[in-house]
Order: C-alpha cells, then sequence, then structure tokens
C-alpha cells in the first residue's frame, strides 16, 4: 500500500519534471498597499492560460508557465484588483500591492470572480476568518472574539455557555489544536472561559480546519485552529484601540525601517477589579480580578529571499484576596521565524519556538503557607518547504519536533501543615515529517494527497508503575534522563480532491488520519485554568482519528451566495475518561485513574452564505451523533458523547444601512448536551444521595439565544476612524441552564429538586472603537 | 488543597454578578428500587449496627422502605463471629462484636435472596486534640445571610502511614450534612489545623449552639465511598455542589453485588466546643 503511494508519488512528480522545458516562473510578494501586511490567498490569475495560483500564508506566490506575454490578475476579497501584463521571457519577481476597496459603498470594487475558493480548492471543512469580519458580529460585553465567531460555523459547537472551548465534529476540547503564529495554545481561555486569549486588534487572519487536514498539520485529531498575527505596518505608524465595559485595548503599529522593517504592540486588559472599590463592599475591596494580554510582533526584510520574524504572546490572568490567597494563570508563547527562497520556486520557512501554560495557587494563612505550580512547556522547531512546481503542481515537504515538558504539580510550602510535595516532571520528543502534492490533473480534477509520519518518544527520567485490578502500583521501573521508556509511531495518509461539475459546483472527498501524542481530560463542564494535559505513556495510548468526508460544494449569483453540503464518519480510537471517583490532582498514579474506549461521530453539515451587498450573513446547520463506547464506563454499552448535539443551527446577519450604521443579529439553537442525572435517591448516615442508572442519559435544555449589535461610525476619514458598538447578549433573556443541581429543597428538606443555574440574563454592552 | 480548588471554582464572580438560580422540574425516569446497605463497626459504646433501606424516585419524599428479614453476620479476622438481630425493621445490632483498632472485619448479608458482602479494617485511633471557632471574613459580596465559620480541629496526624479520616458534626446534638474527610497525603506526619468552613444559615448555627465534632479514622474504601458520595450529595450543605462534574455516578463501594451504601469499621474521637465570635 505505501510502496504503491510512493510510486504514484515518484511518478507523477516526473511526469511533471519532463513538462517543465521552456518555462518561466513569476513569483512575489502581495502585500497591502496601506500596511504593507502580506496577503494571504490573495489570487493570482493568468488570464491567457486560465490559470492561476494563490499566496501562501506569508503572501509570497510563485507560478510557473511557458514563456510569453500574459496579462496576470492580482486580486483578494475587498480590494481594488490590480491587473498587469508581463512579458515572461525570463523568471520575473512581481511584488504587487493591493489596495483595500474604499470604504463607500457605491465604490466597493468586488468583482467576485476569484471568490470561488470554497467550490475550487481542495479543502474541506475549512473556514477562514479576517477580524474585520468579526467586528459587526455581537457578542459578549462587546469584546470581538474569534473563538466565538467560529461557533457560529457547522461542525463546530460552543462547549457552554462564555466558553471558549469548542467541539468540532463531535471531538474534544483537546483535541483541537490552536496556533498562534505556529505556537501551540493550551489554554486558549480568559476567565474561565468567558473570553478567549486572542486580542483581535493583533490577529491578521485565522483559518479552522475540521479534521481534514493537509500533512503539514498534525498533533490532534479533531481540528487545527490555525492563527496568524499582524505583522505591523510598515507604511506608517497606527493606533488602533477600543474602550469597552470591561476592558481597554490598544494596539500600536509602525515602521522600524519603512518597507523593510515593522512593529506590532497590541495590548489588552480588564478593568473590573478597578470599578470594585466603587462598589463600597468592604469585603470585595481586597479582591483581585483581571486578566492582560500583550502580543508583540516584529519582522526585518533583508531581502527579497530573507525575511525574519519574531512574534510573543504574553497572557495572564490574576484572582486573588488580599494576600491571603492568590491564582493565576496564562501563556505564554514567542516564535522566531526565518522566510527563505531557495530560488523563485522554492520557499521555505524555518521556526523556532517555545509555548508555556501554568498556573500557580499561592495560599498564606496562619494554617497554611504554600504555592502549588503546574504547566506544560514545549520547545518546538520546525522546517516547512513549498515547491511550487508550475502552475498545476504544488510540492510541500517538512520536518517538526515537539520537546514537552510535562508539569503534574509541586506544591512549595514555607510552613503550616501541608508538606512539600511534587510529582515527577515528565518528557517527551514528539516528531513528525510530511510530503504532500497539490495537482491539478484537469482543469476539473484537483488532488492534494500526502503523507505524515509521526512518532512519540516518552522519554526518561521517570517511573513507570504497573498496576493491579484495584488500581494499587504493584511494581516500579525507574529510567534515566534520556532513556526511551516507550514509543509509538505511525503512517498517517491524508488525501482530498475536488471534482468540479461546471464553473461553480464541485463535489469534494477526503480521508485524514491523525494521531494524538498529549491529552487533556476535564472533569468538569467548563474549561478550567487547572485542566492537566497528560502526555502518552505505556498505559497511555495515542490517540487515532480517521474521518472521511464527502460534500458538495455550489455558488451561486456571480458568487454572491455559496452553499455547502458535507457529510462526515469519524473513528477514534485509544479515547480516555477518567473512572468514577477518580483522583486526578498531584497524583503519581494519575493512569491508574484512566479508563480507555474509543468513539464514533458522523454527521452532515448545510451551510449557506451570502457575501455581498448590504445583507449579508449566513445560516449554518448541523446534524450530528457522538457516541462513545468504553468496557469501563456505562456496563459497556454505548453512550452519547457529551456534545452530541442533535441539532446544531445558528444564523447570522449583518445590515449595513448606510455608511454610518450596522445592524447585526446572530440567533443560535442546539439540543442539549447529554448528561447524567439522577433517577432516584436513597439515604446514607442522614445524606440524601442521587441515584444514577447510566452515562449520559439526560439531556439538557435546549439551548437557544438571540444577540443584537448595532455599530455607529461616528467619523470616517481615509486613516481615521471611530465607532460605537452597542450589543444585546440573550437579548430575550432565556435561562439557558449552565449546571442543573438535584438537591435538597430548602423549604422542605424532605424533599428534593433540581436547580438550573444560568450564568446570563441580557446583558447589554457598549464599546467605542478607534483607530488613527 | 482541592478545597480552596473548589472554593474558587465555586465563586466564581461572573456566576455571582450575573448567574441566577431556578427550580425547575426535570422529566426524570423512575428506576427500580436498589438495596442500600449502611455497617458500621467502631471502638466506643454504640453498638455494632446495621441499617438496611431502598432507594426511591427523586421526585418521591424522603422515605425510604426499610428492608426486613436479613441475615448478617459479621466475622473478625481472630474468627469472633456474630449474627445480627433485628431490633426494629431494618436496623440490625450486635453487642458481641467490639471493634478494635486494627482489626478487620467482614460482613455477609443475606437479604431478599441476595447476598452482598463487605471488607473493613479498622486504622489506629488518631486522637482530637482540640477546637477553636472564630467567624469567617464574610465572602466577597455576600452578606449577613452568607455569614460562615470557621471551625478549626486541631489534631496530630500519624507519621509514616496513611491516616484518612472523616468528620461527623453535631449542632446541639443534631447531624450537619455533607461527609467531611481528610486525607494526609500533603500532611503526613504534621500538627494539623483543619480548618473547615461552616455556613451558618443553612446549618442553623447560633451563638451559644454547642458544636460536637466526631473524628472517625476510617480505611481507605470508607474514605473512597464518602469522597466520591460527596460529590452526589443532596444534602450537602457545607457550599456548593460539585454540580459540574461532567459525570456523576454512584459512589465507589466496597460491597459486592452492586449494593449502594458502605460498610466501615472506625476509630472515635470526640471534641466539643461553644459557638461564640
Amino acid at each position: 500500500m505505501l510502496n504503491k503511494f510512493i510510486f504514484f508519488l515518484v511518478a507523477i512528480f516526473f511526469a511533471t519534471a519532463i513538462l517543465n522545458a521552456q518555462t518561466s516562473t513569476l513569483s512575489g510578494y502581495i502585500t497591502d498597499a496601506e500596511t504593507g501586511e502580506g496577503l494571504i490567498s490573495a489570487n493570482v490569475y493568468i488570464q491567457e492560460l486560465e490559470t492561476g495560483t494563490a499566496s501562501n500564508q506569508y503572501g509570497f506566490y510563485s507560478i510557473t508557465v511557458p514563456k510569453g506575454k500574459y496579462t496576470i490578475r492580482y486580486s483578494y476579497t475587498g480590494y481594488k484588483n490590480e491587473t498587469l501584463t508581463i512579458d515572461l521571457k525570463y523568471s520575473v519577481n512581481s511584488n504587487v500591492e493591493l489596495t483595500p476597496a474604499s470604504y463607500e459603498i457605491d465604490e466597493v470594487v468586488v468583482e467576485g470572480k476569484q471568490d470561488d475558493h470554497n467550490v475550487k480548492s481542495t479543502e474541506m471543512g475549512t473556514t477562514e476568518i479576517v477580524p474585520k469580519e468579526l467586528q459587526a458580529i455581537p457578542v459578549i460585553l462587546g469584546e470581538a472574539d474569534i473563538l466565538k465567531t467560529l461557533q457560529l460555523l457547522p461542525g463546530i459547537s460552543q462547549a457552554g455557555d462564555g466558553n471558549s472551548g469548542y467541539y468540532v465534529r463531535g471531538g474534544n476540547i483537546d483535541q483541537n489544536l490552536i496556533l498562534l503564529d505556529e505556537a501551540t495554545v493550551y489554554n486558549p481561555s480568559h476567565l474561565f472561559g468567558f473570553f478567549s486569549v486572542f486580542n483581535s486588534d493583533a490577529i491578521k487572519n485565522a483559518k479552522i480546519i475540521k479534521g481534514s487536514m493537509p500533512a503539514e498539520y498534525g498533533g490532534r485529531i479533531s481540528s487545527v485552529l490555525d492563527i496568524k498575527m499582524k505583522e505591523g505596518n510598515n507604511k506608517q505608524w497606527r493606533f488602533t484601540g477600543g474602550i469597552g465595559l470591561i476592558s481597554s485595548r490598544l494596539s500600536v503599529e509602525g515602521p522600524i525601517v519603512k518597507d523593510k522593517s515593522s512593529f506590532l504592540i497590541s495590548g489588552r486588559r480588564t478593568y473590573a477589579d478597578l470599578f470594585i472599590p466603587l462598589a463600597g463592599d468592604e469585603t470585595l475591596k481586597d479582591t483581585k480580578l483581571y486578566f492582560y494580554d500583550l502580543n508583540l510582533k516584529a519582522n526585518y526584510k533583508f531581502s527579497n529571499s530573507d525575511k525574519l520574524y519574531l512574534s510573543g504572546y504574553f497572557g495572564r490572568d490574576v484572582l486573588g484576596y488580599k494576600n491571603e490567597f492568590g491564582f493565576d494563570w496564562g501563556n505564554i508563547t514567542g516564535t522566531l521565524r526565518w522566510n527563505h527562497l531557495f530560488s523563485e520556486k522554492l520557499f521555505s520557512n524555518t521556526s523556532f519556538i517555545v509555548s508555556d501554560y501554568n498556573y500557580v495557587v499561592s495560599i498564606l494563612s496562619e494554617e497554611n503557607n504554600f504555592k502549588v505550580t503546574s504547566g506544560i512547556r514545549d520547545i518546538n522547531f520546525k522546517s516547512d518547504f513549498q515547491y511550487f512546481f508550475n502552475s498545476k503542481n504544488l510540492l510541500q515537504f517538512g520536518v517538526i519536533g515537539f520537546y514537552h515538558i510535562f508539569l503534574p504539580g509541586e506544591i512549595d510550602s514555607y510552613g503550616g501543615s501541608v508538606n512539600s510535595f511534587q510529582v515527577d516532571n515528565k518528557y517527551g520528543l514528539e516528531l513528525a515529517a510530511y510530503i504532500s502534492h497539490d495537482v491539478s490533473l484537469t482543469h476539473r480534477l484537483k488532488i492534494n494527497y500526502g503523507l505524515r509520519y509521526s512518532h512519540y518518544l516518552n522519554l526518561g527520567p521517570g517511573k513507570v508503575y504497573t498496576y493491579d485490578e484495584l488500581n494499587i502500583p504493584t511494581s516500579v521501573i525507574e529510567y534515566g534522563s534520556g532513556d526511551i521508556i516507550s514509543s509509538y509511531g505511525g503512517l498517517e495518509p491524508r488525501i482530498s480532491t475536488t471534482y468540479l461539475l461546471d464553473e461553480t459546483s464541485s463535489i469534494k472527498g477526503s480521508y485524514a488520519r491523525n494521531f494524538q501524542y498529549i491529552h487533556m481530560l476535564s472533569t468538569s463542564t467548563t474549561s478550567t485554568p487547572i485542566d492537566i494535559w497528560l502526555p502518552t505513556t505505556d498505559i497511555i495510548k495515542p490517540e487515532i482519528a480517521n474521518q472521511v468526508s464527502l460534500g458538495y460544494f455550489k455558488n451561486f449569483g456571480n458568487n454572491t451566495f455559496e452553499s455547502s453540503v458535507e457529510i462526515y464518519y469519524k473513528n477514534m480510537q485509544n479515547q480516555i475518561e477518567y473512572e468514577n471517583g477518580a483522583d486526578i490532582y498531584f497524583n503519581e498514579y494519575i493512569e491508574s485513574q484512566l479508563v480507555f474506549g474509543k468513539g464514533y461521530a458522523y454527521g452532515i453539515e448545510f451551510f449557506f452564505k451570502k457575501n455581498i451587498g448590504n445583507l449579508t450573513g449566513w445560516l449554518s446547520y448541523t446534524l450530528s451523533k457522538t457516541e462513545r463506547k468504553f468496557p469501563d464506563i456505562n456496563d459497556g454499552n454505548p453512550f452519547s458523547a457529551r456534545q452530541d448535539r442533535t441539532h446544531d443551527f445558528s444564523i447570522t446577519a449583518i445590515y449595513k444601512l448606510s455608511k454610518w450604521w450596522t445592524f447585526s443579529a446572530n440567533w443560535i439553537y442546539y439540543t442539549g448536551d447529554a448528561v447524567t442525572f439522577p433517577s432516584g435517591k436513597y439515604s446514607v448516615d442522614g445524606n440524601t444521595l442521587n441515584l444514577y442508572t447510566e452515562r449520559n442519559g439526560y439531556r439538557m435544555p435546549a439551548y437557544h439565544r438571540l444577540d443584537l449589535g448595532v455599530t455607529m461610525i461616528l467619523r470616517k476619514r481615509k486613516d481615521s476612524e471611530m465607532s460605537l458598538t452597542f450589543s444585546l447578549y440573550n437579548a430575550y433573556s432565556r435561562k439557558n441552564a449552565y449546571t442543573i443541581t438535584f438537591r435538597e429543597s430548602k423549604s422542605n428538606p424532605n424533599y428534593t429538586e433540581a436547580v438550573r443555574l444560568a450564568l446570563f440574563g441580557v446583558v447589554p454592552s457598549i464599546t467605542f472603537n478607534f483607530s488613527f | 488543597m482541592k478545597k480552596y480548588i473548589k472554593i474558587i471554582l465555586a465563586n466564581i464572580f461572573v456566576i455571582s454578578l450575573f448567574g441566577c438560580e431556578d427550580v425547575i422540574v426535570v422529566d426524570l425516569n423512575s428506576a427500580a428500587p436498589r438495596i442500600v446497605i449502611e455497617g458500621e463497626v467502631t471502638n466506643n459504646d454504640t453498638l455494632t449496627e446495621v441499617r438496611i433501606t431502598k432507594s426511591t424516585d427523586f421526585y418521591q419524599p424522603g422515605i425510604y422502605k426499610k428492608v426486613s428479614g436479613a441475615n448478617i453476620v459479621i466475622t473478625d479476622n481472630k474468627g469472633n463471629s456474630s449474627t445480627l438481630t433485628e431490633v426494629e425493621d431494618g436496623i440490625y445490632q450486635t453487642d458481641s462484636i467490639k471493634g478494635q483498632p486494627e482489626k478487620s472485619y467482614s460482613i455477609t448479608v443475606k437479604a431478599e435472596g441476595k447476598t452482598y458482602q463487605a471488607e473493613s479494617t479498622m486504622p489506629r485511633q488518631v486522637n482530637l486534640d482540640s477546637l477553636s471557632i472564630e467567624l469567617a471574613p464574610s465572602p466577597p459580596g455576600g452578606g449577613e445571610e452568607e455569614k460562615n465559620y470557621f471551625l478549626h480541629l486541631y489534631f496530630q496526624d500519624p507519621p509514616d502511614i496513611d491516616n484518612y479520616c472523616r468528620f461527623k458534626i453535631f449542632n446541639n446534638g443534631e447531624q450537619l450534612g455533607g461527609f467531611y474527610i481528610y486525607f494526609d497525603k500533603f500532611t503526613n506526619g504534621n500538627k494539623i489545623d483543619y480548618r473547615l468552613v461552616l455556613h451558618a444559615k443553612p446549618n442553623n448555627i447560633k451563638l451559644g449552639d454547642s458544636l460536637m465534632v466526631e473524628l472517625q479514622s476510617i480505611d481507605k474504601a470508607s474514605f473512597d465511598f464518602y469522597k466520591t458520595a460527596n460529590s452526589v450529595n443532596a444534602s450537602r450543605t457545607g457550599g456548593r455542589q460539585n454540580s459540574s462534574s461532567v459525570a456523576p455516578a454512584n459512589p465507589v463501594t466496597n460491597w459486592s453485588n452492586k449494593a449502594l451504601g458502605v460498610f466501615t469499621a472506625y476509630a472515635v474521637s470526640r471534641q466539643s466546643i461553644e459557638v461564640e465570635e
């Protein structure tokens, strides 16, 4: 099977090489004329040949065609087209700047011809979002949020009210890879998930891939969210910011050396705690509660073929009460990237990345005096190559390596009755290499196929325990530093194809196999800062998922409307759950607290979007089923996964009334989560205990919510803008259950009752945004 | 440690800011009544006792059917054995088995045609040295309604061994809801000042009341039962329940054959204190 695959690859490679005589290459960068930012997925179209290409994630493009004189059109949604006539006698470097379409509605130049990417590309289950699109969508407390917006797409559902976590096609929260400038973000939540860590002012582009990821991505079995930070304006200084009810933001960007080098600094901080003293409540006065984000980026262009980027993210939540208690957590990421052009056809990017997530709890009281820390840390190296063979063939290959350090928990005691304690750190090396080939076999048929090989080494120092049936450790083997304790690996084939039925519709199919070597389990329904990541060990096996999907894509009205239907089936092996009553914190023997099983998910997703006009928006609906089967849970019978949402519907509409006023609304409906409710009760030593009969046999009440927003532009000039955004979250104040608790009635303890906790009634907010 | 984490998670300020609670009616299935067996062997003057009841539906009043006519035998690891007598409906006792620390007890219950077995070992006794009580600072945002007391329990944790305890608290002789438990994982061998938070209102604690704490030294199986029972305990007044658990389940029990409840042999130490500001 594998041999055939490699043979196929080599054959295509040589076949295309023969056709390569007498050609020239047109290459260069496509950038925004006002900011100098590289444009991602901008289109290059050669009219005479009716062929084209798109820029990569750094704005670079390269296309090789027979020698000749051509009319080249460069285009990008929301920007004016640029058409050049180029005589390709020799290879030509052409850097192009595109100008954003003017603000006046009637002037907006949208030719739309290139907006059929959704139909023509081999990408499936993939959506790109640029923060500009976010601004009009109403969100809680006025914070435009990429993660919240993603949850409005089919196949992606929110993990709960105000939760930044999300489920993709029945996968768990930890099965989503979240990358910020290539660095893994381990906890995307602020304030227990009410906000995401992504400040939209600092973000250029976000792309989510729901499972059929190309070979360049790996390490998680459900999805990839690839977020790119802005590079910073290299033409002029620019200030952007906002003042909201809960937080304020400010970004500064500008050239260091004009057209060569630029920087961006973007910060955000909440200030709810600054208002606390005003509440007049003495007990609140000493409470600390805030979070902040800082995004930093700088780049330097040495030459047309060498560019260096440095980016970093620092964010932290801080909670505390007097000096007695402190709790803070956050992510740090850093990425150093080097873009290098070996030739006009071979683009490379090499990155050195660090990523860290940790939390610290400190208790300082008369009885106890200690500090708790836990987290995960990565050092990551990757190198990616893109070989733009000709207009029909693109070859990509690369390697990636992670050194993971897991810090399950450490207690430092400074006196009092608690002892210092440490669960040993764990170490792992995760390696992968991939190659993929994107080929247009005919005008109608495109294939992207690839192969990824990944390998995980569980490294010493470390102890390996064996357990008896009662989970009591029976023996231990100690490994020294650098010893290989266990190792796993596997091939991950990926393929996706597109067949164009006509110029506006296509059928796509894909298959992907993914391995996941690090795992996070949550005991709670909300994402909490103390959720812990676990490595693959000799007991915890790598999670493996296979997904097939098939889709029909159709655009109408000259790409004014796009629509798609996709079906998918996914099976997941080596899934992990805690066993009943698991003791998970600071447990040296954590592996004895886990049970393993499998899962499967299937569904159909409908998507309909209007791209152009005064009224834009989209509608998405997913019908799906997600089940799990564990020998040790529910007597071995299959049970619905918590995230099994039969129906998941959302509609988002944005109406631009005039240059000054924009109205927006979204409505969400989904089937309540599958949950475990009691089917009875009994008494033990005077306490009433709830009786459970099966896992996830009940449903939370259906969730639905309407949000409304209005944006009023106060001032709009070419280089400055001010606006006010009003929003109403949960406009009809639906009491969506966050939790349902079963407890004794306060008024009559002889009876028990179900108590619903709803987090939000209607939440109004106002935000002032500016840029100049 | 875990206690603190729970406090944090439970008192997320956002919840207190926006959250609202109300009682709803949930359509719950009715479950076939299941047998609940509670057995206790102690080293004080209370008799060895076993109580057998049945579970009931969630929306029924808290009256539990008693199971009569069971045959119950308790044997210690020295081979002494005794059959319990039914003293009233569903309550069985014996005075010939007296609990002693570091002895193991096994029990066989035959009821309604089924046999249930369990084992428990009474650990060495941990002595409760003294108590103290103070008014807790009001929690952020809380008023008079939310008045809390800190009840401090002072004892010496025996070194070298794992110690598990349950604290049973009585206010003027009436038992408070909830299972308060302790494990010396992070505090082995230390002088312990264990602080319990008692909510004044739900526990009906007033000035001048007499609080009695019974420290029960229990084995690991009993500890695991109380720990897992706490997350499904409808009577818990000790604070917000761990209701957001992904998958609540019946507690881990030492009974065979799917009986609910626990069989525990424990050593007892008691102290009392009067509630003052």
